[in-house]
C-alpha cells in the first residue's frame, strides 16, 4: 500500500465507488457527486470547523481562528469565506450589543435603554448561513466535490491517473484506484467489523449511510446476511444519536437526511 | 419568505446557476413530448376525418388560452410541495391523500395510452410506408412497431435519455418544418384561407368539448416542466418562462400550420382528410416541394415520435418508480439498478406495450384509427380531466394558507381555470361519440369513461385502504423522496 496516512472518510467513498472491474465506476455521476459532496461537510461539521443547524451551515470560531491544512477541506472553507464577503452586513445587532455592554444594569435599566440584555449565545443562530441544499448541489455539480478528493487522494498514493489517446487527437483522463485493495478496503473494513461485532468508529458510520444513499450498499455490503444487516442499522442508529441533547451527530444525522433526499430526488428527472 | 436569490449574485449561487438549466433547455425538453410533427401530420387529419369538424386551429388558440391560465396556480403550487412532478402530488396535498393515489393510478392510465398510440402511429404512418418503399414489398405495421418498441426498452430499461443537444435539434427541426412547409403551403398558387377553420361560433355548444379535447392532446406534455424545478437556475422565473413560452410557441406553430392545412385541403377537407389520412399535409406540400418533401417529413416524423415514445416511456417509468417508492404500487416498481435507473418499472411498461401490440396485430384492428387516434384522445380526455383535478387541488392547497403567493396565483387564476375546465370537461365528455367518431353509445365512447372512472375509484379505494393498514405509507402519500418509507435504500427509516 502506498499510502502513508489513513485515509479519510470522502477518500473512502471515492474509493469503493470506483471497486469496479479496472476502476470502474459502480455509481452515477449525481449520486457519487451528493455523496462526496456530504461526506466533505460531515468531515467539516465532524471537524468542528462547521455547524449545521435547520438546514444551514455556519462556519465556527476555529474555522475563523485557523483553516484546516487538509487539501480538501481548506478550499470549501475558503470558499465559504468569500462567499460570506459579499453578504450584505447586518447593521442593527452590533449597534445594539455595543451600547449594551457599556450600560450599567439595574432596577430600572430598561428606562435607560439598557434592556434587553445581550443574548450572544442564542442571537448566533440569527446569523446568516449558507443554505445546505444549494452546497451539496455545488459541490456535486461540475464534480467540484470529485476534484478535492482526488487532489487529497492522489498525495497518498491510492489512485492513479490514467491518460487515453483518443482516435483522432485529444486525450482523455480518468482516475483509477492504485490497485483492488485500495478500492475494496474501505468496504471490507465495515463488513468486517460487522460481522466481528466490532463499534464503528464515526467515520464508518457516516460512510455506510452514504453506502445507503447512494445506492453503493448493493455493490459494497452485498455480502452482509439479513441478520448483520440489521446490525449495521442498529450501528447506524447508535452511531448517530448523540448520547445526551443534540450535538455534532444529530448534524451528521441531518446531513445524510438531506443526501437522501438530494439523491431520491434526482431519480425523477 | 426568503430574499428572492437573483437580487444578491453571490460566487455559489453564480456557478450553480451556470450548472443548472435555463429556460430554453427545459423549454426544448417539454417539447420533445409535445412532439409537435405528429400533430400537425397525424392528429390534424384523423381528428377531421373522426369528428367532422374544421375548428382544430381555434380550438388550439383557445387550448392555449386555458393552458396559460391554468399554469399561474399549478406552477406557484409546484414551489411549495415535494416531488411537483406529479399530478397525483398536487391532489394529494391539495384535496387529499386517497384522491391522489386515484389521481395516480388515472395518470399512469392516460400517459400510457398517449405512449401507446405513438407505437402505432410509427408503425403505420412512417416505419411501414418507409420499408415498403425501400425494399419493395409490402410490411406489416407490426414489424417497424415491434422494432421501435425494441429501442425504447433497451433504452428505457437502462434510461438512456436523449441529451439536451439532440432534443433541441429535434424539436428546433421538427418545428421549422412544420413552419417551411406551412409558407410552401400558403405559396401554392390558388392557396386562400379558409374562413371556416377559425369560425369562432365552433367554440359553442357540443363541438366545443370534442375540440377542446384534441387542444388538450395536442399539448399533451407541457405540464413536464415543473419536473426540472429542482434543476432550473430559478425556481420563481426559470420555469414559469419556460412554460408560458413553450405554449405560446408551440400554438402558434400550430393555429398557423393546422390553418394552412385545412384551408389547402380544398371545398371539402373533410372528405380529403378520410381519404389521405396521415398523408395529407405532406401530400399538400408536395406541389411546392417536390417528393423529397415527403421522405424528409417522414424521417423527422420518425425520430419525433421515436424521440416521444422515449419521453412518455420515461415519464410512466418515473411514475410508477415514485408510486412503488412511497409504497403505493408495489415496492418491487420502487427500486432501481445501481446507475439509477427504475429498470423494474421500466420493464412493466414494455411488456404492457408489447401485449397490447400483438392484440393489435393478432385482432387486425387499424394501428392508425383504433390505436394511435383513439389511443391520443383517450390520453387527452385523461390530460384534460388531470388538469381539472389539479386546478381543484391548486385551490385546496392555497386555502388557509398564502404560502406568501400573490392574490391572482393562488385565488383568481386557480378559480377561472377550473370554472372552465369543469365547463369543457362536461361538454367532453357529455360528446365522446363525436369525439371518437363512432355511433354514441358504441366501442369507446362506451367503454373508456367507465375504465377511466374504475380506474379513479379504484385507486381511490386502494388510498383509503392504506389509511386503514399502512398509516406510514398513507403519511407519505405525495411527499416523494421525503416520504419517510420512500427510500428504496432505507435510509430514511434508519434515521
Amino acid at each position: 500500500m502506498p499510502s502513508a496516512e489513513p485515509t479519510r472518510l470522502t477518500d473512502d467513498l471515492w474509493l469503493a465507488a470506483h471497486d469496479g472491474v479496472k476502476g470502474a465506476r459502480l455509481i452515477g455521476d449525481w449520486p457519487l457527486g451528493v455523496g462526496l459532496a456530504t461526506g466533505l461537510l460531515a468531515e467539516l461539521v465532524h471537524g468542528g470547523f462547521l455547524e449545521l443547524r435547520e438546514g444551514e451551515l455556519f462556519r465556527t470560531q476555529d474555522a475563523t481562528a485557523a483553516l484546516p491544512s487538509d487539501p480538501a477541506l481548506r478550499p470549501v472553507l475558503v470558499t465559504m469565506q468569500a462567499e460570506e464577503q459579499t453578504w450584505p452586513a447586518p447593521p442593527v445587532p452590533a449597534q445594539v450589543r455595543a451600547t449594551a455592554h457599556e450600560e450599567q444594569w439595574g432596577p430600572r435599566a430598561w428606562e435607560r435603554g439598557a434592556w434587553p440584555p445581550p443574548v450572544q449565545q442564542e442571537t448566533r443562530h440569527r446569523r446568516p448561513g449558507h443554505p445546505l441544499n444549494a452546497w451539496i448541489s455545488y459541490l456535486a455539480y461540475d464534480s467540484r466535490a470529485e476534484a478535492r478528493v482526488l487532489d487529497r487522494l492522489s498525495r497518498t498514493g491510492l489512485v492513479q491517473r490514467e491518460e487515453h489517446r483518443r482516435l483522432f487527437g485529444g486525450t482523455t483522463v480518468r482516475y483509477v484506484p492504485f490497485d483492488s485493495y485500495a478500492s475494496g478496503t474501505p468496504a471490507n473494513t465495515i463488513t468486517h467489523a460487522v460481522q466481528t461485532g466490532r463499534t464503528l468508529p464515526w467515520a464508518d458510520v457516516i460512510l455506510a449511510g452514504l453506502f445507503l444513499a447512494t445506492g453503493l450498499h448493493h455493490h459494497a455490503l452485498a455480502t452482509l446476511s439479513p441478520y448483520e444487516r440489521s446490525l449495521l442499522t442498529q450501528q447506524i442508529q447508535t452511531g448517530l444519536t448523540d448520547p445526551v441533547g443534540s450535538g455534532v451527530k444529530a448534524m451528521l444525522r441531518e446531513l445524510l437526511h438531506a443526501a437522501d433526499a438530494a439523491i431520491g430526488e434526482a431519480a425523477m428527472r | 419568505m426568503s430574499a428572492p436569490p437573483s437580487v444578491v449574485q453571490t460566487g455559489i449561487s453564480y456557478a450553480l446557476a451556470r450548472n443548472r438549466l435555463g429556460p430554453f433547455a427545459i423549454g426544448s425538453a417539454i417539447a420533445s413530448s409535445v412532439a409537435p410533427l405528429t400533430v400537425i401530420t397525424l392528429v390534424v387529419p384523423l381528428a377531421l376525418a373522426a369528428t367532422g369538424l374544421l375548428g382544430f386551429p381555434i380550438a388550439i388558440i383557445a387550448v392555449a388560452a386555458i393552458l396559460m391560465i391554468y399554469a399561474v396556480g399549478y406552477l406557484a403550487m409546484a414551489r411549495h410541495i415535494p416531488n411537483a412532478g406529479a399530478f397525483y402530488a398536487y391532489v394529494a396535498h391539495g384535496i387529499g391523500r386517497p384522491f391522489g393515489v386515484g389521481t395516480a393510478w388515472f395518470a399512469l392510465a392516460t400517459y400510457t395510452s398517449f405512449q401507446l398510440c405513438c407505437y402505432g402511429a410509427f408503425g403505420a404512418a412512417i416505419g411501414a410506408p418507409l420499408l415498403s418503399d425501400w425494399l419493395g414489398f409490402d410490411v406489416h405495421w407490426f414489424i417497424p412497431a415491434v422494432l421501435a418498441w425494441a429501442l425504447v426498452a433497451l433504452l428505457g430499461a437502462n434510461e438512456v435519455k436523449l441529451s439536451g443537444y439532440v432534443l433541441v435539434f429535434l424539436v428546433i427541426a421538427e418545428t421549422v418544418l412544420v413552419v417551411l412547409y406551412s409558407l410552401a403551403i400558403m405559396l401554392t398558387s390558388g392557396f386562400t384561407f379558409s374562413g371556416a377553420a377559425m369560425n369562432i361560433s365552433d367554440l359553442s355548444g357540443p363541438s366545443l368539448g370534442v375540440l377542446i379535447v384534441l387542444g388538450a392532446t395536442s399539448f399533451a406534455g407541457v405540464e413536464q416542466s415543473v419536473v426540472y424545478i429542482e434543476e432550473s437556475k430559478d425556481p420563481r422565473r426559470t420555469i414559469p418562462t419556460a412554460t408560458y413560452v413553450t405554449i405560446a410557441v408551440i400554438g402558434a406553430a400550430y393555429a398557423l400550420a393546422s390553418w394552412v392545412q385545412i384551408s389547402a385541403a380544398g371545398p371539402k377537407p373533410i372528405d380529403r382528410a378520410t381519404a389521405e389520412g396521415a398523408d395529407l399535409f405532406f401530400n399538400e406540400a408536395t406541389v411546392m416541394l417536390g417528393h423529397a418533401a415527403v421522405t424528409v417529413g417522414k424521417i423527422l416524423l420518425g425520430t419525433g415520435l421515436i424521440a416521444a415514445l422515449l419521453a412518455f416511456h420515461n415519464a410512466i417509468a418515473r411514475y410508477t418508480f415514485a408510486l412503488g417508492r412511497e409504497g403505493v404500487l408495489p415496492r418491487l416498481f420502487g427500486r432501481t439498478t445501481i446507475k439509477g435507473a427504475p429498470r423494474n418499472a421500466s420493464l412493466a411498461q414494455t411488456t404492457l406495450a408489447l401485449g397490447v401490440l400483438i392484440l393489435y396485430a393478432i385482432a387486425g384492428w387499424d394501428p392508425l384509427v383504433q390505436l394511435f387516434y383513439w389511443g391520443s384522445t383517450t390520453g387527452g380526455l385523461g390530460i384534460l380531466l388531470l388538469y381539472t383535478l389539479t386546478s381543484i387541488a391548486v385551490i385546496g392547497f392555497f386555502t388557509g394558507n398564502t404560502h406568501g403567493e400573490n392574490l391572482w396565483q393562488r385565488r383568481i387564476a386557480p378559480l377561472l381555470a377550473t370554472a372552465i375546465l369543469l365547463a369543457v370537461a362536461y361538454l367532453a365528455i357529455d360528446n365522446l361519440a363525436g369525439l371518437y367518431g363512432v355511433t354514441p353509445g358504441t366501442g369507446p365512447a362506451r367503454i373508456v369513461p367507465i375504465a377511466l372512472l374504475l380506474i379513479f375509484a379504484a385507486g381511490t379505494t386502494w388510498g383509503l385502504i392504506l389509511r386503514r393498514t399502512r398509516p406510514d405509507v398513507y403519511e407519505g402519500i405525495g411527499r416523494g423522496a421525503r416520504s419517510a418509507t420512500a427510500s428504496t435504500s432505507g435510509l430514511s427509516a434508519i434515521l
